[in-house]
């Protein structure tokens, strides 16, 4: 007894300690110095490179000499093989070369036809202030490794960053970032970047050619546990040159539209990175880094389990820049922790968070029609974007038993009752999504409508795959005794609990019955990753510019190569697969013209309709929020038009007079105008 | 007494057997065979054979020992006590009433000279069945106010609350915005000016939307959207205090067949959750998926009963052989339950069930194996009692002297010792009662109890503390909730009170 205690005693005092000693000064590392590591690392890599491919070679040569392969695999085997003699032909993947090396005949382009992003009004200065929206308190700031992919890093990291190049979010066309010229070998897939001479880091350090090679050793080396990332890096690219401190080239693995868009790098500063070892994780967890963007954050702003506060760069490399200029205007962003939804609303409604974006229904018509907005304190907009629509819908797994025919998917697409869920929990405001890849301008094939809810239409489909009856329940069986029966794995939540049994509701009417399954996020994600579904609600967070469903619908990715079992691990959630299906989408993977991009595109979508492995869904067509009339927009746009997420632009500005002059008139009850504004210039006709 | 049990048994049973093989469906009687028809079956035998028995048997009333009796007459006279127990026994036995007072199926369908029983019939019988053009089942309710319309020689009856506890959502409802005489705008039996969203619809499409307009304190202001009849933007306005102060046509659009169109008056659309209102049958409003709150809580009573019967029967089942055992044998047999009990008391009740429940798949996810779960641990408590009852017992000289006599420790475990420490298992029924009321709510307010065909007071109250804007929500639930806890907890110190051994036996 007495021993029990004085042990748990020592074990109280001790966590204590910890817990102060996290509290206090952050820990000193002792210094290191990776530079000879680094240039080691490069050679070792390219070799081993070298070597790996070698081996591969001889050995599906050597396969394809035997006679035991089936005309597929041997298809297969040999286009593998073709891949890697094409990586044979880059025998390095890290070359340094001298300037004497770049070729001469380039097209340098630098592209400054764009129209600038942002208002000419916007005014420097101010304070944002804001709230994590991931509502918990990052665990780290590092960009790589275990943890890094949280909610924050967007607001750090992604949003602020800058690249070699971007994308114009208005015209969809390239435009300069640290490269102030770029140009594309005849290959298609080679992008030479020049970096503007003046390109820096927040610190002062000058961005350089080696700091891209940088970003390689960082992803790749093995202190950094990102298996992801290293795949992505191995994977994407075959080669990166340097030849001077400011000019260097990057080879993808194949050629594509848009080369320079998916060459273009970030960089990783040498003198920040060079302290990368054995305990990178711990040692880099809260370290600042030097940034190439307009905010960083200063090491006292980090307070822990509270807030975080993002400053404007001083004297920001980009500040005259013409797409940057009227960007990044207000000096600090301040996120702050609130743990729940509600509360960060009642926080809105006083004041201390300045923007708050609004999704649901409930919320917009009936939380937030208070005071404030009525006098005319806090406007309310609606801002119509055009961004890919999440593909979210139910992913039928057509492998199971019954799923795995067509007229039973076609019943199950009449019998889901998604228009339902847009008119009454959206209460009209999300519209139905028709094909997987809305929302992609040309490359969405508009042609083709989402089947609607019918139960006549549903009793038919299901009666050519022989179900004719209906039990006492109202739910279809056949003659076999099996019954339209289906278990509907979702991630919980209160609200897509709410969905999923308006879905059962209205199913059972036609004749099916969805089981719900809701589990927590992780567990219903790995049940879909393991294929152990048979229907999910998902969606997948998809990017501009093209659609890709070479990741969902492929026959790679839906079962174990020759065999009927379902591939574990690949995101062919619906375990489909169809022969026209598989040519088109490594078409779009390998296309070299926008035009052939849009062709299998729209084919391959007939496809998806033609046979359902899908139920298409719903999407929200705008994003809405509400701010305080501080916060001031573009007058025009309000926004750019390719945006999710309506701040992460950082086209707007705090203007402190109109800050001052309404908290007098809140103080003296003076009302403004009410603000309920509506831009609908990105919004399809409709 | 025991006569008419006995009767009321066996016709129960044979009525249950009889009615389930001809389609039909008996309140509560049901239930059995919900579970599958071969459980219903081998219940309704398993009754018909007890009723049986007891009539054989010949015993025509229990014969209550002396002490009994005055225990009854000590609990009956505790007025407190008494009438909860009364409510309760009513509200149990309207409870049982099952269908017939709460359902979205009529109760009497007389449709074309023909009677119809929905509400007691398995079959479901397709809306066209009654002339309604959906293929689905019928939909009673729109069935009785068509009729009621038309005032047709059909005649309906429905339950009093004509909703289902759960997956049945009422349809949304539009209401009225007139103008008054001060030319502000108020809705249908509100004096208040209204503020807000208010459509009107085209004529012949009646879902297609003609105008969308926003009104401030009964004025038409701020924008103002209009729709072709294919649903595209045909004009928007900026208004101002019921004043318009701009107007721009869409390019192409029809400005002459828009503004002539014919449409329906302003009407503000209601959605879920609706308060509580007598005209939509929805007494104690709707909650935020549209459910009928009145039925969710008839609903969820039901649920509480059966999963009390559940967990009550198996874990004092477990809980008094255990505890009787472990007093009674002693010894090694004493040391490895205790330790085992105290392996299980250590276990995180609470987490386990979350585990548990996650890892099932949906189909398992039923009442009985989340009662189950919950059983595995709640035996423990009962055993302290019994076992320290049962030592006490053992040491008695009629236990000597039926071990004289020859009857086995099983004889003497049940027959003799249980009789005489059961009064403190009796006090703690009402408890146990609560217990498994309180935690079924608290496991489906966390979102780890019975899946959503259960109909759930937890669910509910999750819904109404998120939803705190309908305040109807949380404060029937919350309402229901310490209205029931409280009966029971005075049936409980009212029972505790009559059976206290303290009144009857003094030690020397």
């Amino acid at each position: 007894m007495h021993e029990k205690q004085t042990y748990r005693l020592l074990v109280g005092i001790l966590a204590i300690c910890a817990f102060v000693g996290g509290c206090g000064e952050e820990e000193q590392f002792k210094p290191r110095d990776n530079t000879d590591e680094v240039s080691a690392f490069y050679d070792r890599y390219n070799k081993k490179r070298a070597k790996e491919t070698e081996a591969s070679i001889k050995e599906f040569e050597k396969k394809l000499q035997g006679t035991s392969l089936s005309a597929l695999e041997r298809e297969e085997s040999e286009a593998k093989l073709e891949k890697l003699r094409d990586r044979a032909s880059y025998p390095e993947m890290f070359t340094f070369a001298t300037i004497e090396d770049l070729p001469r005949n380039l097209n340098w382009e630098s592209n400054g036809d764009e129209p600038e992003i942002g208002s000419d009004n916007a005014k420097k200065g101010g304070v944002f202030n804001y709230y994590f929206e991931g509502l918990t308190f990052p665990q780290t700031l590092r960009i790589v490794g275990p943890k890094a992919n949280n909610a924050f890093r967007g607001d750090h990291y992604d949003f602020t960053e800058m690249a070699c190049v971007g994308l114009h979010p208005n015209t969809n066309k390239i435009i300069p970032g640290l490269a102030d010229r770029w140009a594309v070998a005849e290959d298609k897939r080679t992008v030479f970047f020049h970096i503007d001479e003046k390109a820096a880091y927040h610190d002062g350090v000058a961005v350089e050619s080696d700091d891209f090679l940088m970003t390689f050793y960082v992803q790749l080396c093995q202190y950094v546990a990102n298996p992801y990332g290293k795949q992505y890096y191995k994977d994407q690219f075959l080669n990166i040159t340097r030849f001077d401190a400011k000019t260097f080239s990057v080879t993808l693995s194949s050629p594509r539209p848009l080369a320079p868009y998916y060459a273009s790098l970030t960089p990783s500063a040498r003198h920040y990175y060079k302290e990368v070892g054995p305990d990178f994780e711990i040692r880099y967890d809260w370290r600042i880094r030097p940034t190439t963007g307009a905010y960083t954050i200063l090491p006292k702003d980090i307070v822990k389990g509270r807030s975080i506060t993002m400053t404007r760069v001083k004297d920001w490399w980009a500040k005259d820049r013409k797409y940057t200029k009227n960007t990044c205007n207000v000096d600090k962003i301040i996120y702050t922790l609130v743990r729940d939804p509600n509360k960060a609303f009642e926080f809105f409604k006083k004041g201390r968070i300045d923007f708050i974006p609004i999704g649901r229904p409930k919320v917009w018509y009936e939380k937030s029609e208070f005071d404030g907005v009525f006098d005319g304190y806090v406007t309310k907009t609606t801002f119509y974007n055009q961004y890919p629509r999440v593909p979210r819908g139910l992913f039928i797994n057509c492998s199971r038993p019954l799923l795995d025919n067509r007229d039973v998917r076609i019943g199950l697409q009449h019998a889901t009752n998604f228009q339902k869920i847009c008119e009454y929990d959206f209460r009209g405001d999300a519209a139905r999504q028709n094909t997987y890849s809305d929302g992609y301008g040309r490359f969405s094939n508009t042609e083709i409508k989402a089947r609607d809810y019918s139960v006549a239409k549903a009793a038919e489909s299901f009666a050519k795959a022989g179900f004719t009856k209906r039990d006492e329940k109202g739910i279809f069986i056949n003659d076999s005794g099996q019954k339209l029966s289906f278990t509907l794995t979702y991630t919980r939540s209160p609200f897509s609990t709410g969905l999923m049994t308006r879905l059962k509701e209205e199913a059972i009417k036609a004749g099916v019955e969805y089981k719900l399954d809701g589990l927590d996020g992780s567990a219903s994600f790995s049940k879909t990753q393991e294929k152990k579904h048979e229907i999910c609600f998902a969606g997948w967070g998809v990017t501009p510019p093209f659609p890709r469903h070479y990741q969902g619908f492929h026959s790679y990715n839906a079962f174990e190569k020759g065999t009927k079992r379902p591939k574990a691990n690949t995101n062919n959630i619906s375990v489909y697969a169809d022969p026209e299906l598989d040519v088109l989408s490594e078409g779009v993977r390998h296309a070299t013209s926008l035009q052939e991009i849009e062709d299998k595109c729209h084919r391959i979508e007939e496809i998806i309709h033609r046979d359902a492995p899908w139920i298409p869904g719903y999407y929200a067509p705008f994003v809405r929020c509400g701010y305080w009339r501080w916060v001031k927009w573009p007058e025009e746009d309000f926004n750019v038009r390719q945006i999710r997420d309506l701040y992460s632009s950082y086209v707007f500005w705090i203007d402190e007079d109109v800050k001052k002059e309404t908290l007098k008139a809140r103080r003296d009850g003076k009302t403004f105008p009410e603000q309920n504004l509506i831009y609908d210039k990105f919004r399809d006709q409709k | 007494m025991l006569r008419k049990i006995s009767l009321s048994l066996i016709v129960l049973s044979i009525a249950g057997i009889v009615s389930h093989a001809m389609g039909g469906a008996i309140p509560t009687l049901r239930w059995f065979f919900e579970v599958n028809s071969t459980f219903g079956y081998i219940s309704m035998v398993l009754a018909l054979v007890g009723g049986i028995a007891l009539l054989v048997s010949g015993k025509r009333d229990i014969e209550w020992k002396p002490m009994t009796v005055r225990k009854f007459q000590r609990f009956k006279s505790m007025r407190r006590g008494y009438v909860s127990f009364l409510i309760l026994f009513t509200l149990i036995v309207l409870s049982m009433l099952d269908q017939t007072l709460v359902g979205k199926r009529a109760l009497f369908v007389k449709y074309e000279g023909s009677w119809y029983f929905p509400a007691f019939s398995q079959t479901q019988y397709p809306g066209s069945t009654f002339g309604q053009d959906i293929e689905s089942e019928a939909n009673y309710r729109d069935l009785k106010l068509n009729w009621n319309e038309r005032a047709s020689s059909n005649w309906i009856l429905m339950p009093i609350v004509p909703w289902d506890p759960v997956l049945d959502s009422q349809k949304l409802t539009r209401v009225d915005l007139l103008k008054a005489e001060d030319d502000l705008y108020r809705l249908e039996n509100s004096s208040k000016p209204y503020s807000g969203i208010a459509y009107t619809y085209y004529k012949e499409k009646p879902s297609q939307i003609h105008s969308m307009i926003k009104f401030r304190k009964g004025k038409q202001s701020l924008r103002t959207e209009g729709y072709t009849i294919t649903g595209e933007r045909a004009v928007i306005e900026q208004w101002e205090d019921g004043v318009k102060e701009s107007q721009k046509y869409y390019d192409g659009v029809d400005k002459e067949a828009f503004e002539n169109a014919a449409y329906t008056p302003l009407e503000k659309t209601l959605y879920p959750a609706l308060p509580p209102s007598y005209e939509h049958a929805h007494f104690l409003g709707t909650n935020t998926q549209g459910w009928d709150i009145v039925a969710t809580l008839y609903g969820g009573f039901q649920v509480v009963l059966k999963a009390a019967l559940i967990y009550l029967t198996v874990s004092y089942a477990i809980g008094l052989t255990m505890g009787c055992m472990m007093g009674y044998l002693g010894g090694s047999f004493d040391i490895i339950s205790q330790r085992l009990i105290e392996i299980l008391g250590n276990i995180p009740f609470l987490f386990v069930v979350m585990i548990i429940n996650n890892r099932l798949e949906p189909e398992d996810r039923t009442i009985a194996v989340i009662v189950g779960i919950m059983c595995i641990f709640s035996w423990i408590g009962m055993t302290y009692y019994m076992r320290t009852a049962t030592y006490r017992e053992k040491s008695r000289d009629y236990v000597a002297a039926s071990r004289l006599l020859g009857a086995t420790p099983f004889r003497i475990i049940f027959m003799h010792i249980l009789p005489n420490a059961i009064s403190t298992i009796v006090t703690l029924i009402p408890f146990s009662f609560a217990a498994i009321a309180t935690s079924l709510t608290a496991l489906d307010f966390i979102g780890f109890g019975l899946p959503e065909h259960y109909p759930s007071w937890g669910r509910t109250l999750s819904d109404g503390v998120s939803n705190l804007d309908n305040p109807w929500i949380v404060s029937s639930v919350f309402g229901c909730m310490v209205i029931i806890l409280l009966l029971i907890t005075f049936i409980g110190e009212a029972i505790r009170e009559a059976f206290d051994p303290k009144k009857f036996t003094f030690y020397r």
